[in-house]
């Protein structure tokens, strides 16, 4: 008997659940964590005095950017790297992955150990003990339904009353309550006060837990368990301890502010990412006992027992802070768990915590894991390729799934299908509270210089939603093989890669924009006109336009993942129209209601117009604005000319794939996300055909010569080179202006309603006439992204290394405060001026002794003093070494001591070499000349410390 | 009242006897506290329980063997213990999570459990007894020191007291009747353990 009825219209079975993919995700972030946060211990321990030599070498942490980093470091990077190792252990890079082998170690024998402990712990005792053992497992034999009966274990404690499955997979133990065996009967004496557990009951519970045997989650649980003690016990207390010990010297320290500001961060940072991991844990953990009570119902348990309804809390507060609380329990609460067995659609539903929270997960494992791979050498562009590609994996993975779920069963319910919107809203948040969170290197402020640009990862994330809600619709409506897997992979795999590079995009140039911008965009495109060859200063409204969006433009296709992104979004709805449109119901999906209607695509002879449409639009804009070019000829050198005509096709190209979109959107009610971008990306190549087809006819018709006057004797390559280059920004731009258009379309119209109807059927020739297209598009799609990735490593990488480039990086000058300035000073001092300092004092008195015992002693006949040249030399050697040393040395962060200090290492390099020359050539004269200048020096060195001192206190009187 | 009355002054001769072996009611559960100016729970717990009062683990106890004799065991288990550590275990136990799990505590309800906390949280909300230093109140709140005996109670707060608990238990899913029952027995008890410290003739008149 089942008396839970069911009023499910979707086996939940239908597509896989995710849930193991969301333990990967945990375990990948546990490991993260540990590798992220015992490298930054050991890199604190092996270098401490990073944030002091940044100081020391003029860093300013209250006006950071990546730029003023730089531009502080750059030109005394080999001092500042002295400074580094000065305080450094010289640990091996390594070192970092040896603390989370031992957190590894440590979860792997806590996995192994928690049987045992709970053995112990609780007193089980054999079930063979029990009065009425044989008959207990005989009955469990039977329920269970397993191949072998799990090993049984009763737990005398009288105060327990739930059974529980521990240990691993291929060695379950089951341990049953002592009470439940005693309970467990229909009959019940009158003075009994209790409810007895009556079979079925008894029945249900043990075939709940017989099910999380059969759904395989023992292994899985208890290794998240294990993981997550080990973490606990062996980075995250370690790392809390770290950080805290460092408190000891924030009440002596100039820098106090700042340095509690790191440290809140830090602790901040510690434990959001703990209570994430947490979290994450028992929501799978919760979401697995649906699972389980579904399975056990499958297995004829009567799970009436979830529906009684428990007192429930009185009151907005302990309503709200039940709920609090439930988010940390690892069992849903039994009246959802009813609910769930009655209607299973919040299986099917997306669910804001976990999307929130794969949103931070996502951010701080790529924050660790590229802490991790920082000292490991490899290509930069390699490590950041890879850290991306496990970001998108486990977002598209937990998300893209759980999306997948809702448009799965919004199209077998016949309901609205979703949009994606709120789960890249949620998925947004989450990357920008971790991002927010996460470590920026000497930025010593909550909130990034520009927190407007965080609003990129959340339109990010919903377009990256919406992307992957949209053809999982489109698919649904068209696969009708046995299962879903293989579209519903094709479709993730498609977004994560669109996603990775857009993640790679955010890591390298993104959050640069948001911690205060990188680039001065005037400044690269004089550079890009200097490798042109182009005069710089021209004046021209393009060029202008062109030289504000230089930059981001081209840090679009900086990724090596802009290629596979472009062929994702393009083939992936494209390959859709291989299916057979008039085929008979789905094999995938087990209905219990209504039919899954059979949604035809749109003709492909429409999506390929719009694209040509598109191109043709593209090619009336380069026309046009070749017509414009012709007018200013003259003015303009080829160069300047090429680079004008190639910003026109670039905007021409955008602009014809925003029409494109603007058909498919006014011709398309359904899936018009995806088919606009497929439209806009395929009219590229079209536009590109008709920019080059106009640049071959230059010279042709003379209102639209630009380059040539004679016809056909424009090289194309001229064009074709920089166009080609361009293209991976241009496809970036033209798949965003799409989206742009689709939106805007979107809310002023309408999307038409799901057909009820079949549609017509397709005959055969058309059929095998679509598939031969639809194939051939995409091969040549494919083929050229591989060619021009293969190629673009080998054929622009030729810059003229006589350009500078340090003028790029932006530099907003805004100077130091004087408290900033003060610990400068303090750290120039404590970082080596002093020592220098000391040197020369030590130095100076030895030679002022020296001279003192030669004026004290009998003078030559000639009446010359004798000194001890065998005591004076080393302290000659020694100052001009000191010279030496102090040129290898930061300057001093201020530039009026900085004047006063330069002049007075001249003079002492300057005394030192006299100095010797004058011991070594027995040249009376020169050593007068030699201590003449020492004096000279010591006087400079006083007047520059005076004004080191004034600097000091003005920014430690305040 | 009789019987509160004889109670308080049994306290009284018991202050002034060896120890538990004169126990009038039950030799077997005599609460090691009565009479002596610290139990060995309080010596264990630090803290220091009144002299005179009846500890509310000895209240449960009375109850459970008078209506679920076979939820001695849990007693029993919590022999030895400070109320608040015995509470503290109660809840712990009923708020138990554990990964793969059946997960519902409602499965068997217990009278124990219920009495006890529903108990101890009641007596907590009495004025006269609440934690009279910042300290206390502190550590009341943190749930680490619950109140370890019965407070001198007026007959409307034992009315109270047991109104409370039998809500509890209804919510628990106790058929009214049992529920009846339970509270019956929890109010003679507390008659008898709640008079005043001093020779009392009943509970508090206020």
């Amino acid at each position: 008997m089942t008396a839970t009825p069911s009023r499910s219209r979707l086996d939940e079975r239908t597509l896989v659940a995710g849930t193991t993919v969301r333990f990967v995700q945990l375990i990948v972030l546990i490991l993260a964590a540990s590798v992220g946060m015992a490298s930054t211990m050991v890199q604190d321990a092996d270098s401490p005095d990073s944030l002091g030599c940044f100081l020391a070498a003029g860093g300013n942490p209250e006006n950071f950017s990546s730029a003023s980093a730089s531009q502080a470091l750059l030109p005394q990077f080999e001092s500042y790297t002295a400074c580094e190792e000065g305080g450094s252990l010289q640990l091996p890079w390594w070192l970092g992955a040896v603390w989370p082998a031992v957190t590894v170690i440590a979860a792997l024998a806590l996995f192994f150990l928690i049987p045992k402990w709970i053995t112990w712990r609780r007193h089980l005792r054999p079930l063979a003990e029990f009065e009425d053992a044989d008959a207990v497992r005989k009955e469990l034999d039977e329920l269970a339904g397993l191949e072998k009966l799990p090993e049984i274990m009763v737990d005398p404690d009288p105060l327990r009353k739930n059974p529980l499955v521990f240990g691993r997979n291929g060695r379950p133990v089951v341990l049953v309550p002592e009470l439940l065996l005693r309970r467990r009967r229909t009959d019940r004496t009158p003075s009994e006060m209790h409810r007895a557990v009556d079979p079925q009951a008894f029945k249900a519970v043990m075939l709940h837990e017989f099910a999380h045997i059969r759904n395989r989650d023992t292994t899985i649980t208890y290794i998240t368990v294990a993981l997550w003690w080990a973490f606990a016990a062996t980075v995250l207390v370690p790392f809390a301890a770290w950080r805290l010990y460092g408190l000891r010297f924030i009440g002596d320290s100039v820098s106090a502010q700042t340095d509690a500001m790191l440290l809140a961060r830090d602790m901040s940072f510690a434990i959001v990412l703990s209570c994430v991991i947490y979290l994450v844990r028992v929501e799978v953990l919760r979401n697995r006992e649906h699972y389980a009570d579904l399975a056990a119902r499958r297995s004829g348990a009567d799970l009436t027992l979830l529906g009684r309804d428990g007192a429930r809390p009185q009151g907005d507060r302990r309503r709200v802070r039940a709920a609090l609380r439930r988010l940390w329990d690892t069992h849903p609460r039994p009246r959802e768990r009813w609910e769930v067995l009655g209607d299973n659609r919040k299986l099917f539903a997306i669910r804001p915590l976990p999307i929130l929270l794969t949103g931070i997960a996502a951010i701080l494992i790529g924050d660790q894991v590229q802490a991790a791979l920082a000292p490991v050498p490899w290509p930069q562009n390699l490590k950041e390729a890879l850290v991306a590609l496990v970001q998108a994996g486990l977002i598209t993975g937990v998300v893209g799934i759980a999306l997948w779920r809702q448009v799965v069963y919004a199209a077998a319910t016949k309901s609205v299908q979703p949009s994606g919107i709120s789960a890249g809203l949620w998925l947004g948040g989450g990357m920008v509270i971790a991002e927010l969170l996460r470590e920026r290197i000497y930025d010593f402020h909550w909130l990034p210089s520009h927190p407007e640009a965080l609003g990129l990862l959340v339109a990010a994330a919903v377009v990256g939603c919406w992307w992957i809600a949209r053809c999982a619709a489109m698919w649904i409506s068209v696969w009708r093989a046995g299962s879903i897997t293989a579209p519903a992979l094709l479709v993730l795999i498609g977004g994560a890669l669109a996603l990775a590079a857009w993640i790679e995009w955010w890591q390298s140039i993104g959050a640069g924009y948001a911690n205060g911008g990188l680039f001065n965009s005037q400044r690269a495109f004089e550079y890009v006109l200097q490798g042109l060859g182009i005069e710089a200063g021209r004046s021209s409204a393009v060029l202008s336009v062109y030289a504000a969006l230089i930059i981001p433009f081209i840090s679009l296709q900086l990724s090596p993942l802009t290629w596979a992104a472009v062929v994702a979004l393009l083939v992936i709805p494209l390959l859709a129209w291989l299916s057979k449109p008039n085929s008979p119901d789905p094999l995938w999906i087990e209905r219990k209601s209504d039919v899954v209607v059979n949604a035809p695509l749109p003709r492909l002879r429409s999506m390929l117009s719009a694209a040509m449409i598109g191109g043709a639009a593209c090619t009336a804009v380069i026309i046009a604005a070749s017509v414009s070019m012709h007018r200013q000829s003259g003015s303009q050198e080829t160069n300047a000319t090429i680079l004008i005509y190639i910003a026109w096709s670039a905007a021409a190209l955008i602009a014809g794939a925003a029409v494109s979109a603007v058909l498919v959107t006014a011709r398309t009610g359904r899936h018009r996300f995806p088919l606009a971008l497929v439209a806009a990306l395929l009219a590229l190549p079209v536009g590109v055909a008709g920019i080059l087809g106009s640049a071959a006819a230059d010279g042709c018709v003379t209102s639209t010569s630009v380059f040539v006057s004679d016809c056909g004797s424009m090289p194309l390559n001229a064009i074709w080179v920089p166009l080609s280059w361009l293209f991976p920004s241009v496809a970036v731009a033209a798949a965003a202006a799409a989206t742009v258009v689709v939106a805007v379309g979107s809310v002023m119209t309408r999307a038409e309603p799901v057909p009820t109807a079949r549609p017509s059927a397709t005959r055969g020739r058309w059929l095998l006439a679509r598939r031969l297209s639809v194939s051939t598009l995409c091969i040549v799609v494919v083929g050229i992204a591989v060619t021009a990735e293969t190629l673009s490593g080998s054929e622009y990488s030729t810059s003229d290394p006589e350009v500078p480039t340090s003028g790029i990086f932006r530099t907003e000058e805004i100077p130091a405060t004087p408290r900033v300035k003060a610990l400068q000073l303090l750290a120039w001092d404590q970082y080596g001026g002093s020592d220098l300092l000391d040197r020369f004092l030590t130095s100076f008195e030895g030679i002022g002794e020296v001279v003192t015992a030669g004026l004290d002693a009998e003078p030559l006949e000639n009446g010359r003093v004798v000194v001890d040249e065998d005591r004076l030399r080393p302290l000659c050697e020694e100052i001009a070494q000191l010279g030496a040393d102090a040129r290898d040395y930061f300057d001093i962060p201020d530039e009026s001591v900085q004047e006063a200090w330069a002049p007075a290492l001249d003079r002492v390099e300057t005394a030192g070499s006299i100095c010797v020359t004058a011991i070594d050539t027995g040249n009376s004269a020169l050593g007068d000349r030699a201590l003449a200048e020492l004096a000279e020096a010591a006087e400079l060195i006083s007047a520059a410390l005076v004004e080191f001192e004034e600097r000091l206190q003005e920014g430690t009187s305040g | 009242m009789c019987t509160e009355s004889v109670s308080g002054f049994r306290y009284l001769e018991i202050a002034d006897s060896d120890g538990p072996a004169t126990w009038p009611d039950s030799d077997a559960h005599a609460p090691e506290s009565v009479g002596a100016p610290m139990n060995d729970d309080s010596l264990q717990s630090g803290i220091p329980l009144p002299a005179t009062r009846t500890p509310i683990s000895r209240v449960v106890r009375e109850v459970i063997e008078e209506v679920a004799p076979d939820e001695t065991p849990i007693v029993d288990r919590m022999e030895g213990s400070s109320n608040s550590r015995a509470v503290r275990r109660l809840e712990r136990s009923a708020k138990r999570s554990e990964p793969l799990a059946f997960g519902v505590e409602d499965l068997i309800p217990l009278v124990a459990p219920v009495v006890w906390i529903v108990l101890t949280k009641f007596l907590e909300t009495i004025g006269e007894n609440t934690a009279q230093s910042l300290w206390d109140r502190l550590l009341r709140w943190l749930r680490l020191r619950r109140l370890e005996t019965v407070p001198p109670l007026t007959a409307e707060e034992i009315e109270s007291a047991c109104g409370a608990v039998r809500e509890a238990l209804l919510g628990k899913g106790f058929e009214a009747d049992n529920a009846d029952r339970i509270t019956g027995a929890l109010k003679e008890s507390l008659r008898r353990h709640s008079g005043p410290d001093e020779l009392g003739s009943g509970p508090n008149p206020d």
